[in-house]
């Protein structure tokens, strides 16, 4: 019973804090200060890291790709309506 | 046999690692020892800056045509845990591409990328993983979890690691020892995991250093006294360079008075601070500990060089190459009993239990107070390490490749089933920009059928001059008995602010008396082993394309580019 509150209360607070620390974590001071912080106390660098890294979407790679499918070669046109039929059919 | 190595491990930053050092050797290796088997590398068009590099660095040793880039549908790095989905999409993307190169083996150099990089690494995720081979170094974090992959998701990325590495025909461990951890820690039967060893590079040998290089790298390192010196290889705790510390303050006053000891490593600057206070608190002063930081190779050669004897403390390595490389470099070496050190130094009398500083202690102190075993130990390690070779190592990689062959071989599914796995993926979104993404990355899959064709560039040959070095190029192609490849006009333009060659219109292959394409206007789809023979890069196009990168794509791709004007490209 006293694991099974433990494990609740721990699912509550991960709940509460998380939003509170990634939140937080766009702060460019905040970051500054984290980064201070971590250079005290290495051990709570991973743990911390993958919570920064969750919140922090990766910058999109320039990617050689058209912006349209009529833009694309017929190849590859067939190639996207292929695509396209199937996630439609796992829409459907 | 046609053998595919997928060379990823020498393109993330663990280029700049043991990692990707062992990559490349072993790559060189095979490639020396080849015989008849034909060796294709894969590269992944994400990590842009290697494959350029990687391109000049194999060339020679492979031809370009057979250095073949996969793309990923966007960023793939999984320590951002929305491109996920986009992960598992590109591990089936890259398995079908490999499998449409038609490989005998494929032999994976490193499979623990990815999560900081666009490293894409798996077996078995859609293509059987049968034929491949994969590089273990060691298992390390798998053995330590707490220490190594402390948050749930890290270790969540790590077990679908080990679920891949479990799912290969065959590893190649770097060591015995890693290969009997391999066969007890994931359970698998012994005949699938095969040691190949490792080696040091050719530039670790004894004696290339002048006294004055020494001196110089021991004054520049601030040694001004004899040299117990480690180079962990990385700043770690399974290193154990505090133990290491502990037993240096141990040692007798008249050795400590003779000798300094010298990390040579990178450290962060936290972990420099603790170790200096675990180095006051062990009764060190002053001089007695030197930390160096990162050195490169030549220093760290110099420092071998000059040492009077090297420490290799370490709790847990794969291999543990520092000891190696000292040994190569004629210093006398002692080492942990633990893992794999043993089998790389050889040499019972060169052992200690590293978790007792004592007997770290005692151990240096005999070695130092005993010229003969000095001697000794310096005359082993040169035999030992000139037992360790590349050629050897990938002689091995190869007959434990040549033995996979009696597997099936595993055809390349249809790009349709290919299309419904995708599709049925979770979370993978079916927005216009990933569908985009994907058709483009199905579209770069390899067609060996295919032939190389030579596009053209049409604003470079409306000039007479142009058109008269274009001819010359056909007639060169034609001189040299290659087939007449077939002509594609194509132009220059952006929408959107991309940048493409487009197929050209027909008035304007017209006006540069070339064939007209069917499909005007569209992105060509230009392949790796095509030619394009483009407009110069002072005009205005061109220069706007190559800012916005669409050149230095094309060049990763395997498209050999040549600018066309009254001097006929030298290479085709």
């Amino acid at each position: 019973m006293t694991g099974r509150l433990a494990l609740i209360l721990k699912g509550a607070l991960r709940a509460l804090v998380l939003p509170v620390v990634r939140q937080a974590a766009r702060h460019r001071q905040l970051r500054r200060l984290a980064r201070v912080l971590l250079d005290r106390m290495p051990a709570l660098e991973r743990r911390v890291r993958a919570v920064l890294f969750r919140d922090a979407p990766l910058p999109p790679r320039r990617m050689h790709v058209p912006l349209d499918s009529d833009d694309l070669s017929p190849a590859t046109q067939a190639l996207y309506k292929e695509l396209k039929r199937h996630f439609d059919r796992r829409k459907g | 046999m046609r053998i595919v190595i997928d060379l990823q491990g020498a393109q993330t930053a663990s280029r700049f690692r043991g990692i990707g050092r062992y990559s490349m050797a072993l790559t060189r290796g095979i490639l020396r020892n080849a015989g008849g088997h034909d060796i294709w590398i894969v590269l992944n068009g994400a990590l842009e800056e290697s494959v350029t590099q990687l391109r000049a660095d194999l060339a020679g040793l492979v031809p370009n045509e057979r250095i073949r880039v996969f793309e990923t549908p966007g960023r793939v790095a999984e320590m951002d845990a929305r491109a996920a989905p986009r992960c598992r999409a590109a591990e089936m993307l890259r398995e079908q591409f490999i499998a449409m190169l038609a490989p005998d083996v494929v032999l994976v150099t490193s499979l623990f990328e990815g999560f900081l990089d666009d490293a894409v690494g798996s077996v078995g995720t859609f293509v059987d993983g049968i034929r491949t081979a994969v590089v273990l170094y060691d298992l390390i974090p798998l053995l330590n979890p707490a220490t190594y992959i402390g948050s749930p998701y890290l270790r969540q990325c790590y077990m679908r690691k080990i679920a891949s590495l479990k799912r290969a025909g065959l590893l190649l461990a770097i060591s015995d020892y890693a290969r009997q951890e391999a066969i007890e820690a994931l359970g698998l039967q012994p005949e699938r995991v095969v040691a190949i060893s490792t080696a040091v590079d050719e530039s670790f040998v004894p004696g290339t250093s002048t006294r004055a290089d020494m001196d110089a790298v021991r004054a520049r390192f601030g040694v001004t006294r004899g040299m117990l010196l480690c180079a962990p290889g990385g700043y770690d705790p399974r290193k154990n360079i505090a133990g290491l510390v502990t037993a240096y303050g141990l040692l007798p006053a008249t050795i400590r008075e003779r000798y300094q000891l010298v990390i040579a490593s990178r450290i962060a600057p936290a972990e420099r601070q603790a170790l200096l206070a675990h180095a006051a608190r062990s009764g060190m002063t002053g001089s007695d500990l030197v930390l160096t930081g990162y050195v490169g190779d030549a220093d760290l050669i110099a420092l071998y060089q000059a040492a009077d004897l090297f420490v290799f403390p370490s709790l847990h390595e794969g291999f543990g190459l520092p000891a190696l490389e000292a040994m190569a470099c004629g210093t006398p070496v002692i080492g942990s009993d633990s893992t794999s050190i043993p089998e790389v130094i050889g040499l019972a009398e060169a052992m200690f239990d590293p978790r007792d500083p004592q007997a770290i202690a005692d151990k240096i102190a005999d070695v130092l107070g005993d010229t003969a075993l000095l001697a000794r130990l310096r005359e082993h390690g040169g035999a030992q390490a000139a037992r360790f070779s590349w050629d050897v190592t990938a002689r091995r990689a190869l007959r434990a490749l040549e033995a996979q062959l009696a597997a099936c071989p595993p055809p390349p599914r249809p790009t349709s089933e290919l299309c419904e796995a995708l599709a049925r993926l979770p979370g993978l979104g079916a927005d216009e920009t990933t569908l985009l993404q994907l058709a483009s990355c199905l579209a770069a899959l390899p067609d060996l059928a295919s032939a190389p064709r030579l596009f053209v560039d049409i604003g470079a040959v409306a000039a007479p001059a142009g058109r008269a070095s274009l001819d010359a190029v056909v007639r060169r192609l034609a001189h040299a008995g290659a087939q007449a490849p077939d002509v594609v006009a194509v132009a220059l333009s952006q929408r959107g602010g991309v940048w493409h060659y487009r197929y050209a219109d027909g008035q304007a292959a017209a006006l540069a008396a070339l064939p007209c394409p069917p499909n005007p206007g569209r992105v060509a789809d230009l392949r790796s082993g095509d030619l394009l023979l483009r407009a110069q890069a002072d005009s205005p196009a061109a220069a706007a394309a190559s800012a916005d990168g669409l050149f230095a794509h094309l060049h990763r791709t395997g498209v050999e580019l040549h600018c066309l004007h009254a001097e006929i490209p030298a290479q085709v």
